[in-house]
């Protein structure tokens, strides 16, 4: 069975290179058919890698494939509904739906979606999946590091324009339920009440946006609500033991970015902070610069990208425990600590109108992931992970 | 696995067909029905087949609409009136599509059935080789 869904794959990608696609695929009565795949191979320097990257040093294609397809249907009257399922090899190509929403046109300005949505964090948040609309194989493993994307609830749609520049504001509400700290420690949780807003703005060749969110996060990983019980039974005040447990803790993010293509110069910058107060976690910080240059006569873009992200150290939460159980507290956090640089070098190299294939070197350094044991805050390491994508949308 | 990559790929690179048809020296003309008497700038139009913006400077609302993919006028559009080729307009639309935010212009087979269209129905905008041009519309404006 897998390996007929992976077969389905590779052809579905194959014939998609191959056809003369229009922009939309398929159009019928008000339905739009339209699809997007990646096949992504990669290999890693090192068998143990640091938490972020999905290889080991086996070369493999399974960690980052997938494949989609998104039915929308025009109801008329401003009304849509739209659905997008698709298949990733991170999940043995299973389907999902990853979008499933109404939309609602109240004018020309103003949508508003109800449904499942995917959170407008980061500027490729949107089109996460969707690497042909990317200018690398995929968005710096520094910035895009929160492991959901989609949220239940509503988004409003809001364009309007001022002195020849474009706005778009996306305000969002609603729910997250998924698998957090995937990477380390699958928990299934939720965020309630998710409030925020993504306010974009584009003219011509420059677009910036800024993003903010709040919400009520609630992850019971088994080994932190495990460590807290044992504090409790070592006379830890539960005042004190749920400043460690992720129990209905408000989680922010903030984050900006700007980014220029102009005269075949392309320059992104993002920057993102995020915190869950009063819980074992630590602030973090990240931003990254990328630029390329787009050599129209050959299709070629090659690129540059340095990212790097940051923790803050918590020094204060251990003061709320008794005087004995305070070296013990303070170990669990600054064993959270998570940093890494990385510098890469990549070309995407547009061989067809549908159709993108691209080469790209990632080298991580200053890495300390005491959780996955690459790296000690005494002596960092430097990881490398090399991956071939090709990008297809029809 | 290495070589099954190898494989892959060579088969997705022979499949990119030529994407560099020779570019005309043509004009394109901007077309709507005979009755609009809107006008719009170079900006503005750009804006409107981008999704941007949906009606032409004096308010009158338009549907823009496409040239096929490869289309000698089409590329030519692209180029002088939004500035982008089609990967770089490719991937702006993927954007918008995936996202549920917009769908881009419809694509029409050739020039005589948008002019068609356009005689018809006094809320679509298109663009055809100035060479097509007959009284069933009328140019708002030449690039």
């Amino acid at each position: 069975m897998r390996t007929i869904r992976k077969l389905g794959l590779v052809g579905g990608a194959c014939v998609a290179l191959s056809a003369t696609a229009p922009a939309s695929a398929f159009e019928y009565e008000g339905l739009s058919i339209n699809g997007f795949a990646s096949i992504v191979g990669g290999m890693g320097s090192d068998e143990n890698m640091f938490r972020s990257t999905s290889y080991t040093d086996n070369f493999e294609f399974k960690p980052e494939s997938k494949f989609a397809l998104q039915v929308t249907a025009d109801l008329g009257s401003g009304l849509s509904a739209t659905t997008q399922i698709m298949a990733k090899g991170a999940n043995n190509f299973n389907a999902e739906f990853e979008w499933a929403y109404l939309s609602y046109d109240f004018t020309d300005e103003t949508t508003l979606r109800a449904g499942r949505l995917r959170v407008p964090f980061y500027k490729y948040s949107d089109y996460l999946d969707v690497g042909y609309a990317q200018p690398f194989v995929r968005p710096p493993l520094a910035m895009y590091n929160l492991d959901f994307s989609t949220f239940d609830g509503l988004s409003l749609l809001h364009n309007f324009s001022l002195a020849s520049f474009d706005f778009n504001a996306n305000i969002t509400a609603g729910n997250v339920s998924d698998e957090f700290f995937t990477t380390t420690e699958p928990t299934e949780g939720k965020l309630e009440s998710v409030y925020g807003i993504n306010l974009q703005v584009s003219r011509d060749w420059f677009s910036a946006y800024a993003a903010y969110y709040s919400t009520k996060v609630y992850i019971p990983r088994a080994s932190l609500e495990q460590a807290a019980d044992n504090l409790e039974g070592f006379g830890a005040p539960p005042s004190a033991t749920s400043l460690l447990r992720i129990d209905g803790d408000t989680g922010t993010f903030l984050g900006f970015g700007m980014g220029i293509d102009y005269a075949d110069i392309i320059v992104n910058a993002e920057y993102s902070t995020v915190e869950i107060e009063d819980t074992l976690t630590l602030k973090n910080a990240q931003w990254y610069v990328m630029a390329g240059y787009r050599i129209n006569s050959i299709s070629i873009t090659p690129y540059v990208m340095y990212e790097t992200t940051e923790n803050d150290p918590n020094t204060s939460t251990a003061k709320a425990f008794p005087a004995p159980l305070q070296p013990t507290v303070q170990g669990a956090f600054d064993a959270q600590q998570f940093e890494f640089k990385g510098l890469s070098a990549g070309v995407r190299y547009d061989f067809h109108s549908n159709a993108a294939l691209k080469l790209e070197y990632n080298h991580y350094y200053d890495i300390v992931d005491l959780t996955a044991g690459v790296g000690t805050p005494a002596d960092p390491d430097d990881q490398s992970v090399i991956s071939v994508a090709v990008d297809v949308v029809f | 696995m290495k070589r099954k990559s190898g494989l892959l790929l060579g088969l997705c690179v022979s499949t990119s067909l030529s994407l560099f048809s020779g570019l005309s020296l043509a004009e394109v003309a901007i077309v709507v029905h005979p009755s609009v008497t809107d006008t719009i700038n170079k900006e503005d139009l750009s804006r409107v087949f981008l999704g941007k913006a949906k009606s032409l400077d004096g308010g009158h609302k338009v549907t823009p609409l496409n040239l096929p993919e490869g289309n000698a006028t089409r590329e030519e559009f692209n180029d002088k009136v939004l500035g982008k080729n089609d990967s770089q307009l490719k991937s702006y639309w993927s954007k918008l599509i995936f996202t549920g935010k917009g769908q881009p212009p419809k694509e029409i087979g050739s020039d005589r059935e948008v002019k068609q269209l356009i005689a018809a129905d006094s809320g679509l905008i298109g663009y055809i080789d100035a060479a097509s041009v007959d009284d069933s519309v009328k140019v708002l404006v030449k690039y």
